[in-house]
């Protein structure tokens, strides 16, 4: 028997050394990852209100998930931002899924021709505007939930973040619903 | 007495490293699952590693956070293998040592009941399910502490036992991490309260291990493992001890400027602390013989459970008014 004090060093063996830098490699490679971005808030419920998808059948606007522009008001230098927004997420990478929903007639809103050029964009006429006014502003009501910006809505109908029509704002919208998808790909 | 015949036991070694030849040699029968389980948690060193879990539990205890309980029962049990697997490991590394010692020559591995392979397998295993385990379910923090005390017992403290008695230095770090480790399971950062437990175990280690390289001397130098005492003599290992006792005296001072325990705790520990100080001074005129040394070594277990007892009793008392 060889005497003990003449063993050999365990750090001179390959399988000692591959325990070791085992044995750190999960608690360093969780300290050293990302931190992991906190979950959205929930701001608001999306309305549940009626409406017509183009060229298709009655939805509930609450069903709609993705990014989401409310034109609750005649189309202006405001609506066409957001729809321009709409259009950079829907030519950008790995676009999220896109929702217009529209309180004008059909055929003012410029979204509509942009939505139709485009795969994975929804246009949504709700019936009754005045439904659609009243559930929202009463949702906004009890959140204050911002305005004027793209909403991210999970797929639940629960508005998580809104973000302002513009390149910040669109790559914003595009972190969230990915985000969203890796919390809750379901 | 009969015992199996394993390459390991043949031929035999008597405590004085003489060959002798076994008592009675009989074939290897199968052995029951309940001896087998029961060697494997000998491996653990079930008694060494209560008192750790009993600092680890306390540190989880002191921590300024509510800890939920699935953080405690994780931090708990993942603190229990975590010292289970490195004791194994241990015992793998030192099982030709241990041969050598006539209080250790009957654990399982020198002793021949479990073959080397599976006492490496056991604590390998037990390692490698209890640092993610902590890590996972408590904080990465508590995880990277747990790994760092597993490999500094491991792969440091315990071949270095072999070459210089600084090992005692070496191996009170990762003695002294279980509080930490507690603490931050439960807080997730090293903070000043976490780093005074820590500090308290760290000097509380070198008495405690200079006592049993005194009473136990001869024995470790049979088997090669350096010891203070044997290497610089019994006058140093005294100093060495009073050195160390010193600031413990001090310490619930300390615990209680940081808040962790309150006037209970000043005076049960000021009381332990004086009490230890007082022994540790009493291995001068009885020149640190043996019996001084394990009379010092148990005091010092008194010591630290007492002192530990208090802090929970204290912090459960200022919990409740």
């Amino acid at each position: 028997m060889p005497s003990p004090a003449s063993a050999a060093h365990p750090l001179t063996r390959p399988g000692w050394v591959a325990f070791s830098l085992v044995v750190l490699a999960v608690p360093l490679g969780m300290m050293l990852a990302p931190p992991a971005p906190p979950p959205l808030p929930h701001l608001a419920r999306m309305p549940a209100v009626d409406s017509q998808l183009l060229h298709g059948p009655t939805v509930d606007v609450q069903s709609a998930a993705g990014v989401v522009d409310v034109s609750a008001w005649p189309c202006s230098a405001p609506c066409i931002a957001r729809t321009g927004a709409l259009a950079a997420l829907a030519h950008g990478p790995s676009p999220p899924p896109l929702v217009t929903v529209l309180t004008t007639t059909p055929d003012a809103h410029p979204a509509i021709d942009a939505a139709q050029a485009v795969e994975g964009w929804s246009v949504l006429q709700v019936e009754d505007a005045d439904a659609l006014h009243a559930t929202w502003f009463a949702a906004r009501g009890s959140a204050a939930l911002p305005t004027g910006g793209l909403m991210v809505v999970d797929r639940h109908g629960s508005v998580r973040a809104v973000v302002p029509a513009t390149p910040e704002g669109v790559e914003a919208a595009r972190r969230a619903w990915h985000h969203l998808q890796s919390a809750d790909p379901g | 007495m009969s015992r199996v015949a394993t390459p390991a036991m043949s031929p035999g070694l008597s405590s004085d490293g003489a060959t002798e030849a076994p008592d009675e040699v009989v074939p290897a029968a199968p052995r029951s699952l309940r001896a087998v389980v029961s060697d494997l948690v000998s491996l653990t060193k079930p008694r060494l590693s209560g008192l750790v879990l009993f600092t680890a539990g306390g540190g989880l205890w002191l921590a300024p956070v509510d800890v939920d309980l699935v953080t405690g029962i994780a931090a708990v049990l993942g603190t229990t293998l975590v010292v289970g697997g490195a004791n194994a490991l241990n015992c793998y590394l030192e099982r030709d040592a241990d041969l050598l010692m006539g209080r250790t020559r009957t654990r399982p591995l020198p002793a021949g009941r479990l073959s080397p392979q599976a006492g490496l397998a056991f604590g390998v295993v037990l390692s490698l399910v209890s640092v993610p385990l902590l890590t996972v379910l408590t904080t990465p923090l508590a995880g990277l502490l747990a790994a760092l005390a597993l490999l500094s017992y491991v792969v440091v403290y315990t071949p270095m036992k072999r070459r210089s008695s600084v090992s005692t230095l070496v191996g009170a770090f990762p003695g002294a991490l279980p509080p930490l480790i507690g603490w931050t399971a439960a807080t997730g950062s090293l903070d000043v309260g976490g780093l005074a437990l820590f500090a308290l175990l760290f000097l509380w280690q070198i008495p405690h291990s200079l006592a049993i390289g005194i009473y136990r001397g001869p024995e470790y130098a049979k088997a090669g493992l350096k010891v203070f005492p044997n290497e610089h003599g019994l006058p140093a290992a005294r100093r060495q001890a009073l050195l160390y006792t010193t600031p413990l005296v001090a310490v619930p001072l300390l615990l209680v400027h940081l808040d962790i325990g309150s006037w209970a705790t000043l005076i049960a520990g000021a009381t332990l602390g004086c009490w230890f100080f007082a022994l540790a001074l009493q291995g001068f005129r009885n020149q640190g013989d043996a019996r001084w040394a394990r009379r010092f070594f148990f005091a010092s277990l008194i010591y630290l459970t007492g002192l530990f007892g208090a802090l929970g009793v204290d912090s459960l008392w200022r919990a409740l008014v």
